[in-house]
């Protein structure tokens, strides 16, 4: 499953500023994974 | 396994600036569901106005347009056929969303939302506010009032409006929300629901969003600490959020991302204002 990315909620016309939006997920993959689990996963 | 997951986006406006495009964040998430083939319905608190000297609820197509509608999405117009999939539900109190969430189970596969999405709900009150009587009726209401009053039993105690019952009603529109996404994305839909959720999953993978509003930090300066300007019932949100997102002013306005101590440590940050007549858009990003 992909990682949220901030594109999600704000985008850029920026090509720059866009892939930095798109790119690699933001926060980091225990605490993505924890998204993915969901409150009872934690 | 549930998958379901909440964004609480927490937002302080500035004091140079009264907006924070806390709503603009929102609709640009809808948006991007509905881009990806999915429906999203926005939670909005009910304009106060439209409550003020009416006595009948009014359906969402006769309430008065916002005055101030949200930014949309950079490159998304007003035209765009993905806003056909985004609906929006007016709330006058967290009643209202408990009723929602309480019955989003009931909904068949094809009109249950992919995301939801609540905004200001610690603006909501616990309860429905009551009608206020139209103008030039007072004398008289009163007046009937004081007369059938001898005759009627004394009135049933009003339900508190303290802190404490909006904490216990926050508290029950949150666990229903969860439930009531969780229940649908977990199953007990059928085979067509079940075909629908993965590519929705992989293309978009986002279900309850909750926007809070913070209190000012009063001085304008960034935060990014977890507890700095916390308003007060923020944990009965958190409480359900993996993820806590939060706009607050920075650099050149606003900036947006995970908070820290919410895996946002070292983590890039969007930074926008709001201004312009082009949408919300992000001018840069910060590390």
């Amino acid at each position: 499953m992909q990682p949220f990315r901030l594109a999600h909620f704000i985008s850029s016309p920026d090509p720059a500023v866009q892939a930095a939006l798109d790119g690699a997920g933001p926060w980091r993959d225990d605490v993505n994974a924890a998204v993915v689990a969901g409150p009872e996963g934690r | 396994m549930r998958s379901c997951f909440l964004l609480a986006c927490l937002v302080h406006p500035s004091p140079q600036t009264k907006h924070s495009g806390k709503t603009s964040l929102l609709f640009h998430y809808a948006h991007t569901v509905a881009a990806a083939g999915g429906r999203a319905v926005i939670l909005l608190p009910r304009p106060a106005a439209a409550d003020a000297g009416d006595h009948h609820p009014t359906s969402p197509l006769s309430l008065p347009l916002p005055t101030n509608p949200p930014l949309l999405p950079h490159g998304a117009g007003p035209g765009d056929p993905a806003w056909a999939r985004v609906s929006i539900k007016w709330v006058s109190s967290l009643a209202d969303v408990q009723a929602y969430g309480a019955c989003l189970h009931l909904l068949p596969p094809g009109d249950a939302p992919d995301a939801v999405l609540v905004d200001d709900v610690l603006g909501l009150p616990a309860d429905q506010p009551q009608p206020q009587p139209p103008p030039g009726a007072g004398a008289a209401t009163a007046t009937a009032t004081a007369a059938a009053s001898a005759f009627l039993p004394p009135p049933l105690p009003r339900p508190p409006t303290d802190r404490r019952a909006t904490e216990h009603a926050l508290a029950r529109a949150m666990a229903l929300l969860v439930d009531g996404v969780a229940g649908w994305r977990g199953g007990g839909g059928g085979q067509e629901q079940e075909q629908h959720q993965p590519a929705l999953q992989r293309r978009c993978p986002g279900r309850l969003v909750v926007s809070v509003r913070s209190r000012s930090l009063g001085g304008g300066g960034s935060s990014w600490s977890s507890s700095a300007a916390a308003p007060p019932m923020m944990h009965l949100v958190t409480r359900w959020a993996p993820l806590v997102l939060m706009a607050a002013p920075g650099q050149g306005g606003f900036e947006f991302g995970v908070q820290e101590g919410r895996g946002g440590s070292g983590s890039l940050r969007a930074v926008y204002r709001v201004s312009g007549r082009e949408g919300l858009a992000a001018d840069g990003v910060v590390a």
